[in-house]
């Protein structure tokens, strides 16, 4: 089903991308999805002959896992225009492939931005080369005590001694120890092989004395939780990662405290911009869920679709989809071309898609009927995964009110 | 006061470190190659300063700019003394950009003669090093 393109200035390119990327997304990322999601045990998404290998792998061969990565370091470079049009078709196939290749680029992306010989040498070019899924990465930040409070750079208690985080690092010699936990929540933190890792330096600046590590998560020292037991998303795995007396070398650390609050806030942008487009891709694949049983189920003596009634329902959600699509391009385009970035563009596009989501999905849920709470039906699916998506990435209440900070600092200054 | 004395000395020195990037066997066919046309605000002393695969122009031009870069004299400076990294000097809002961060990204690995050649510039106008 292929929505109407309103941005008439796309290039060929551009419409091909669309056409490539959702193509493998409704052939092979959505079928793994539903495959995995019925799994009973999350342990098994990642067992030696799950599905989860295969498509990952097929993506890696295809290169989608560069996306990010600029062509000069042999990743496909693309616009953040045509990295929307990406993600958005990645997402319909399955929010949580979506996520779990995203944090996959996290550690290369942030390496190639830095562009220091050791970091490309170490990071970015086994990262591009790989197309056996032997280089995973994964965005360590979430943690036992802190989830989206260590988002949220620029609000008063990010400065407050007394809040640190529970992963703290200290120089020794050339390089750094580790010690502390990242929570369950860590998107690939199950099986990936390297960290963008978001740590604490200098407990005295409270979460602002951060700093930023790309790591491998083969040291000694390093240990993992058992996969999340969850209600959505269940194809992406999660789980904590420990450290115990973990040494990096001194290259791994790209940000100390005197830059980490503004890496942060940029990550976020990056981030926020990134689950605006899954949760438009997701949105518009539970309104095309209901669109397509609508035309198909008699109710009353007539199609549902005849209903005005539901009508009106299809409209709305087909409103929010559309409206989904324009702020979550616009904010993409605009954060990932201007530095600083304005995060709470990003902000608004992860909160407006994710509810927006949701509320497509209950409705969809609601045109179903008993078929919508059946596992029978996908939009079931659909609706656990856009309820996690309201609490990941940080939860939408503490985003707004981080936002809501930078609007009130920036708007109209 | 700054380390340029003023504009005319910025654009002198500035102008012959690009100019000779344009120049390099290696990095100069792949700047031409890239196609991009880089435009520098630079403040303190101020200052514009365009890089387009035809070569160095100063001052108002009429060509569209696919990034736009703004930062101090000062910190240009230190940036091709190797005393502030790209990244740092985003995060610190040293340095901000406009255009997409893939275009600035595609000219990084062409400026290694850059480096080399500014430290020999800052000898030959005496400009401090520290």
């Amino acid at each position: 089903m292929e929505y109407l393109e309103l941005d008439m200035n796309l290039t060929d390119e551009q419409i091909a991308l669309k056409k490539a990327v959702h193509k493998f997304a409704k052939e092979v990322i959505r079928p793994a999805a539903i495959q995995l999601d019925a799994l009973a045990d999350p342990g098994d998404v990642l067992k030696k002959e799950s599905i989860y290998w295969d498509v990952m792998g097929q993506m890696k061969k295809l290169g989608y896992h560069t996306v990010f990565i600029p062509e000069h370091f042999g990743g496909m470079g693309l616009s953040p225009l045509e990295l929307h049009i990406f993600w958005e078709e990645i997402a319909w196939g399955s929010a949580g492939f979506a996520v779990s290749l995203g944090v996959d680029t996290f550690p290369s992306f942030f390496a190639s931005l830095i562009g220091e010989d050791a970091l490309i040498k170490n990071i970015v070019e086994p990262f591009v080369n790989d197309t056996g899924c032997n280089f995973i990465g994964c965005w360590a930040i979430t943690e036992p005590d802190h989830g989206s409070d260590m988002l949220v750079a620029g609000t008063p208690y990010f400065h407050d001694p007394k809040i640190t985080g529970n992963v703290r690092a200290r120089r020794e010699g050339d390089g750094w120890v580790i010690n502390g936990q990242k929570s369950a929540w860590v998107s690939n933190g199950t099986h990936a092989t390297h960290a963008l890792l978001f740590l604490n330096i200098d407990q005295s600046m409270g979460m602002a004395g951060g700093g930023i590590a790309i790591i491998p998560l083969d040291l000694p020292g390093i240990s993992r939780g058992k996969p999340l037991n969850k209600l959505g998303q269940r194809e992406l795995p999660q789980g904590e990662i420990i450290f115990d007396n973990v040494r990096i070398p001194g290259w791994c650390m790209v940000a100390e405290p005197d830059t980490y609050e503004a890496m942060l806030d940029m990550t976020l942008a990056t981030a926020n911009a990134c689950m605006g487009a899954f949760f438009t891709g997701v949105a518009r694949a539970a309104f095309e869920e209901a669109l397509t049983y609508s035309r198909e189920r008699v109710q009353g003596g007539k199609l549902l679709c005849e209903h005005q009634l539901v009508q009106k329902k299809l409209f709305e959600m087909f409103m929010k989809v559309e409206t989904c699509r324009a702020i979550s391009r616009k904010a993409m385009v605009y954060n990932l071309s201007n530095t600083p970035p304005r995060t709470e563009y990003s902000i608004a596009s992860k909160v407006y898609c994710t509810q927006a989501a949701f509320e497509v999905a209950h409705e969809a849920v609601q045109l179903f009927g008993g078929y919508g709470v059946s596992k029978e039906y996908h939009i079931e699916k659909l609706f656990r995964d856009t309820r996690s998506a309201l609490i990941e990435d940080g939860s939408n209440d503490v985003l707004g009110l981080a936002a809501a900070e930078a609007i009130l600092r920036n708007y109209g200054a | 006061m700054g380390v340029f004395k003023n504009t005319a000395q910025m654009y002198e020195v500035l102008g012959e470190l690009w100019t000779g990037l344009l120049e390099h066997p290696e990095s100069g066919p792949k700047m031409k190659q890239a196609g991009l046309t880089v435009k520098y605000n630079l403040t303190d002393p101020d200052g514009t300063l365009w890089i387009t695969p035809d070569g160095v122009k100063t001052g108002d031009q009429n060509f569209k700019a696919d990034v736009e870069m703004n930062l101090a004299a000062d910190i240009a400076h230190k940036f091709w003394l190797k005393q502030i990294t790209l990244p740092a000097a985003m995060a610190k809002r040293l340095i901000t950009s406009k255009g997409s961060m893939d275009k600035v990204m595609k000219l990084l690995p062409l400026l290694g003669p850059n480096y080399e050649n500014y430290p020999k510039l800052c000898a030959k106008y005496g400009l401090p090093k520290e």
